[in-house]
């Protein structure tokens, strides 16, 4: 009945440097269909970056997307999650942070992200909701 | 027990005018807390944009934020009705795989329901403020 964290995350997560740029981030989020990329330092985790980020953080306050770097912006969040964790472990951290999505990371590895979605989706799976495609870009 | 999707929407569409800019739409985002905003073009609906459209239309395509944000766009909008049941809602969105809806009451745009707000009614998160 407990679910874990690996059947429920999205697997294979996209990983870019923090030295990166932001257009690149925003390029990969439209080729791979992905609305979040994970950010290493020195080839450890330290962030995530959404493309509500992008546009929070970026756009709105005139920064040039060219020039500016992911490690930048990136949230302060470091709460992760392991691949073992059970699914309610990942609820309460979502919960009581107010954060919607979390990185797993197993041996130091991201291996994947858990959204707000795919809680709620795990939460209730005969709900109509899971059954409507996202299309990218999402209208 | 059946909810309508004026419980649900966010009500009192924002909006930006065709020409505005993408930097202009992204701060009317932030300042409003939400991740979509209708494009009105000559007083008429135009289309909706997204924060994430303005990403990977804009962002990812190197167009810079002064760039006006009508070309960014989705159009052929599909509405749904205030005092429609948010099961009416759940059907246009697979029906048309959309995940926001411009809400009409009397001829006139009221709010915008998206598939966020809809998990949100029915979801374990639904006190914690999370959208």
């Amino acid at each position: 009945m407990t679910r874990k964290v690996r059947e429920i995350m999205s697997a294979a997560p996209v990983c870019m440097a923090a030295s990166e740029s932001v257009s690149a981030a925003a390029m990969a989020m439209k080729e791979r269909g992905i609305g979040t990329v994970l950010v290493l330092s020195g080839g450890r985790f330290s962030g995530l970056v959404t493309d509500r980020d992008i546009t929070i953080r970026v756009l709105a306050e005139d920064r040039d997307p060219r020039t500016t770097c992911l490690g930048d912006i990136c949230g302060s969040e470091l709460a992760v999650l392991s691949p073992d964790d059970d699914v309610e472990a990942a609820t309460r951290i979502v919960r009581d942070r107010a954060v919607r999505r979390l990185a797993v990371i197993a041996d130091g590895t991201p291996v994947g992200v858990v959204s707000i979605g795919d809680l709620a989706l795990d939460q209730d799976r005969r709900s109509a909701l899971p059954q409507i495609p996202a299309p990218a870009p999402n209208r | 027990m059946n909810a309508k999707v004026r419980d649900v929407m966010t009500p009192g569409p924002i909006g930006v005018d065709y020409y505005q800019s993408i930097g202009t739409a992204a701060r009317t985002m932030r300042d409003w807390g939400v991740g979509a905003v209708l494009v009105v073009s000559e007083q008429a609906l135009y289309g909706l944009v997204t924060d994430r459209d303005l990403v990977v239309r804009a962002v990812a395509e190197s167009r810079g934020p002064d760039e006006p944000v009508g070309p960014l766009s989705s159009r052929d909008l599909v509405g749904v009705d205030a005092d429609d049941d948010t099961a009416v809602a759940v059907a246009l969105m697979r029906e048309h795989a959309v995940r926001r809806l411009p809400v009409i009451e009397d001829g006139q745009v009221a709010g915008i329901v998206s598939l966020g707000d809809l998990a949100l009614h029915n979801d374990p998160f639904a006190r914690t403020g999370l959208g």
